[in-house]
């Protein structure tokens, strides 16, 4: 029997194999973001994974498939657990606490019951503020049984935006659809509709990054059963911010007497309460940090002029009542001492007393 | 090296091989690009640039202290010096041509790079006159070139010396803390070979070109093997002929090297223990996984490597020497280093063991048997150490493997005589292999702590945690 390999053979056969292997692939696309190691050999995470490559712990995804997939909330709901599902930004998600502090983790910690149920808080932000990404998350969050939606926003989640975020990108034909569907104005809009996935980019080739960082994901499962550690958080206490502020009276270019409503996603709000249904939903606008020092007269922080946040919380407050939404209105609840990196994010403390604050309204929505 | 660099080299490759005239002076040209090409980007003041060059310009001036005479004529040598200043002078012009894919476009100037040439070109032409150079030139440049090995491997030497460039400078180190000289290791034992060899009076008459190609030589300019100058230039003279086994047999070795490298390892890396989250593991099992995890991981990284190398080096018709051979599947740690990094391993045995166990034995007062092989062996095992780096995890991970080297010499030699009757029978004699083998892999897995965890006091108290007494 001749034994002998031919280079050329195996190079055509490798190729031929190579591009039937693609075709397939790109045909039948297989929901392989959906298939996760979490919730199956390891518990899920405690919060999406969001990091850079040189943390040890999680791998950049905007893949909100992957995302929910290896999430703890993809699990079973136990018969004695009243989900509750917090949606927001970064302070959500709390770029800069362990996970014990973040707002769900301190929420878990009051211990809240309701008819023998336990209250389980799922932290479902994002570091990343925007409506559109909320409503992904919202529709995403629907499949998993949850029992009340908390929902996190400030002028910055609402202002329309004329870039697309690597997230939003990554889940373009989820943007479009939603878009779409409720006819919302989003500044990319005319360039999602016309970016089509085409059949390279469902190939596996066109896919290979994505489905690289999927594999590095289930390979985290592994220090993440280990350690408990989701990213990587610098050691030390975050210091407070600073009491002054910068003297800039405009809000992203725009100067005062500017009607914000032409800016403001507000349709996207009925448009969340709509995809939640059945389920309650409660609208909270999230603490901000009020300066005191220099130049508090015309800012509250770095983020937001006086004049523009209020104009947007005075249209936020019309819109619920209009709209009978259930609406809290957090903006100056947490002590200034309590925030730290952003006039967003708040320590340790600031969660738990958010956590606390907000409880009883919660409790009243499912303990009625 | 990226896959796709290693695909477009293999291609090359495969083209230079197809030449029938001009074949070693086309590879020279191909490596001396080549390593311009793979070097990483370096602040500051275009050492990305400049090291490659010395690189180019350290080799030429010890091929002239080595070289004998007759391999000196203008004529022989010609083509290469053209061809290694066109190189430079090419790459310089990347400020004018702009290909950024194959190099930064902010290189020096071409007047000072002018300059710098004109200078090695007069060195050279000075040096070209000496018909026999004195044995202290030899031992100078020795001496000269471990100073820069040293220095180079020296993080504190070399943040001190990035601060007082960046302060001349009037600008920021930007935390640069450390020279990233592609293939520097490798040049200088390949660079201390010749001149030892040659101090010897065993090195072989060799032209410029053969020279240049076996220290530069692309496939294994970044992570060896290390080969001998008198096997390189006699492959490189006679290229082995690829039939189509030998095709085969080179595409496969590339193709496990890239699977190895890319697949195995790079995998591996996202689970193998590092210094970022070895704190935060709460089980011993689980430390242990992840030790294990590292200890496969830097074995299919280097491995791999070793087997592009290879593969490359076949595709060129170059046999290039084995660098592992199975190494943790060995029974003890003799064998372990006989089949690991072996050209490094044959390097030290050479260069230092062998000597150094012979001035022992013929000192005036010899020293007990045990005795003189603790000393050689922890001090080969120490000097193997700081070669990856001049710090005291690398002279830890030395002395680790000195002195496993040292117990298990004594525990074979004491065996030789005890060996119980039941480990001689076939089923003893497997449990003894067996046993061996996890042994050996344990302890050079638990030796990986001192080498990839910078502070040896975490090292330490990883390995207690991993036995459970912290």
């Amino acid at each position: 029997m001749n034994t002998m390999v031919r280079p050329i053979a195996v190079i055509v056969k490798a190729v031929c194999l190579f591009v039937v292997i693609n075709l397939v692939y790109g045909l039948i696309e297989p929901p392989i973001a959906e298939i996760s190691a979490y919730n199956v050999f390891v518990p899920g995470l405690e919060r999406t994974p969001f990091g850079n490559s040189a943390d040890p712990y999680t791998v950049a995804i905007d893949n909100a498939d992957a995302m929910f997939a290896s999430h703890e909330i993809s699990a079973e709901k136990q018969p004695d657990e009243i989900r509750v599902a917090l949606i927001g930004d970064s302070s959500i998600w709390g770029e800069s606490l362990l996970l014990e502090n973040t707002l769900s983790g301190q929420w878990n910690q009051l211990g809240s019951q309701c008819g023998g149920k336990k209250i389980k808080a799922y932290n479902l932000g994002y570091p990343h503020p925007s409506i559109i990404k909320d409503l992904i998350f919202m529709d995403e969050v629907m499949s998993r049984q949850p029992d009340v939606i908390i929902w996190f926003v400030t002028l910055n989640t609402l202002m329309n935006q004329y870039r697309l975020h690597p997230f939003l990108a990554g889940n373009h034909e989820r943007v479009l659809k939603i878009v779409e569907k409720y006819d919302l104005s989003f500044g990319p809009r005319k360039i999602l509709s016309e970016q089509e996935t085409g059949f390279y980019e469902k190939t596996l080739v066109g896919q290979r990054s994505l489905l690289a960082r999927l594999l590095k994901l289930q390979g985290l499962s592994l220090i993440w059963s280990a350690t408990g550690v989701d990213f990587h958080v610098e050691p030390g206490i975050p210091q407070a911010l600073a009491s002054d502020v910068d003297k800039d009276i405009a809000y992203r270019a725009m100067e005062p007497g500017t009607d914000l409503r032409e800016s403001l996603l507000l349709d996207a709000i009925g448009a969340g309460f709509d995809i939640a249904g059945e389920t309650p939903v409660l609208l909270v606008n999230e603490p901000i940090f009020i300066a005191n020092g220099l130049h508090s007269d015309v800012r509250y922080n770095d983020f937001y002029p006086r004049w523009a946040y209020d104009q947007y919380r005075d249209v936020l407050i019309k819109q619920t009542e209009k709209s009978l939404f259930n609406y809290l209105d957090m903006w100056n609840t947490i002590p200034p001492e309590n925030f730290i990196d952003t006039p967003l994010h708040l320590n340790a403390e600031g969660e738990r007393l958010l956590a606390e604050q907000i409880n009883p309204t919660l409790l009243s929505m499912v303990c009625p | 090296m990226s896959v796709s660099q290693i695909l477009i080299l293999a291609v090359v490759a495969v083209l230079v091989n197809q030449l029938r005239k001009g074949r070693s002076l086309a590879l020279l040209a191909v490596s001396a690009l080549v390593i311009y090409w793979i070097q990483p980007y370096q602040e500051p003041v275009n050492l990305i640039f400049w090291f490659p060059t010395l690189t180019l310009a350290i080799t030429v001036i010890f091929w002239l202290i080595t070289s004998s005479p007759e391999t000196r004529a203008w004529r022989q040598n010609w083509g290469t010096v053209a061809i290694l200043l066109s190189v430079v002078v090419l790459v310089d012009l990347n400020r004018y041509f702009q290909v950024e894919v194959f190099f930064i476009t902010n290189t020096p100037r071409f007047q000072l790079v002018a300059i710098v040439l004109l200078g090695v070109v007069a060195v050279g032409l000075l040096l070209g006159r000496i018909k026999k150079f004195h044995g202290l030139v030899f031992t100078f440049a020795i001496i000269g070139l471990i100073t820069m090995l040293i220095f180079l491997k020296t993080p504190l030497a070399s943040t001190r010396l990035i601060e007082s460039i960046s302060r001349f400078r009037g600008k920021e180190s930007g935390g640069v803390s450390s020279f990233a000289w592609l293939g520097f290791s490798y040049i200088s034992f390949r660079l201390l070979h010749t001149i030892i060899d040659r101090k010897a009076g065993r090195l072989p008459p060799v032209t410029l070109d053969e020279y240049v190609n076996y220290v530069i030589f692309f496939p294994t300019f970044t992570a060896g093997p290390i080969d001998r100058l008198e096997r390189f230039t006699r492959n490189l003279t006679e290229p082995v002929f690829l039939d189509q086994e030998g095709w085969v047999d080179a595409g496969t070795r590339l193709f496990w090297g890239l699977f190895k490298k890319f697949i195995i390892a790079d995998a591996l890396a996202w689970i193998a223990l590092n210094q970022a989250f070895v704190p935060d593991v709460r089980s011993v099992s689980w430390m242990w996984f992840f030790l294990y995890a590292y200890s496969l991981r830097i074995y299919f990284d280097f491995s791999g490597y070793t087997d592009i190398a290879i593969g490359l080096g076949k595709l060129l018709g170059m046999q290039l020497p084995e660098n592992f051979d199975s190494p943790y599947l060995k029974r003890n740690l003799t064998q372990f280093w006989n089949s690991w990094h072996m050209t490094l391993t044959q390097w030290f045995r050479s260069y230092f063991f062998n000597p150094l166990t012979r001035a022992m034995r013929s000192a005036k007062i010899p020293l007990l048997l045990p005795v003189m092989i603790l000393i050689t062996q922890v001090a080969t095992m120490i000097l193997i150490g700081l070669w990856h780096g001049v710090t005291l995890g690398f002279f830890l991970w030395g002395t680790w493997h000195g002195v496993g080297l040292f117990i298990q010499n004594r525990w074979s030699e004491w065996m030789r005589t005890h060996t119980p009757v039941w480990g001689m029978k076939p089923l003893g004699a497997d449990v003894l292999k067996y046993s061996g083998i996890f042994f050996t892999f344990n302890f050079v897995t638990l030796g990986w702590l001192f080498f990839f965890l910078p502070d040896p006091a975490m090292a330490w108290n990883v390995m207690l945690k991993l036995f459970g007494v912290a």
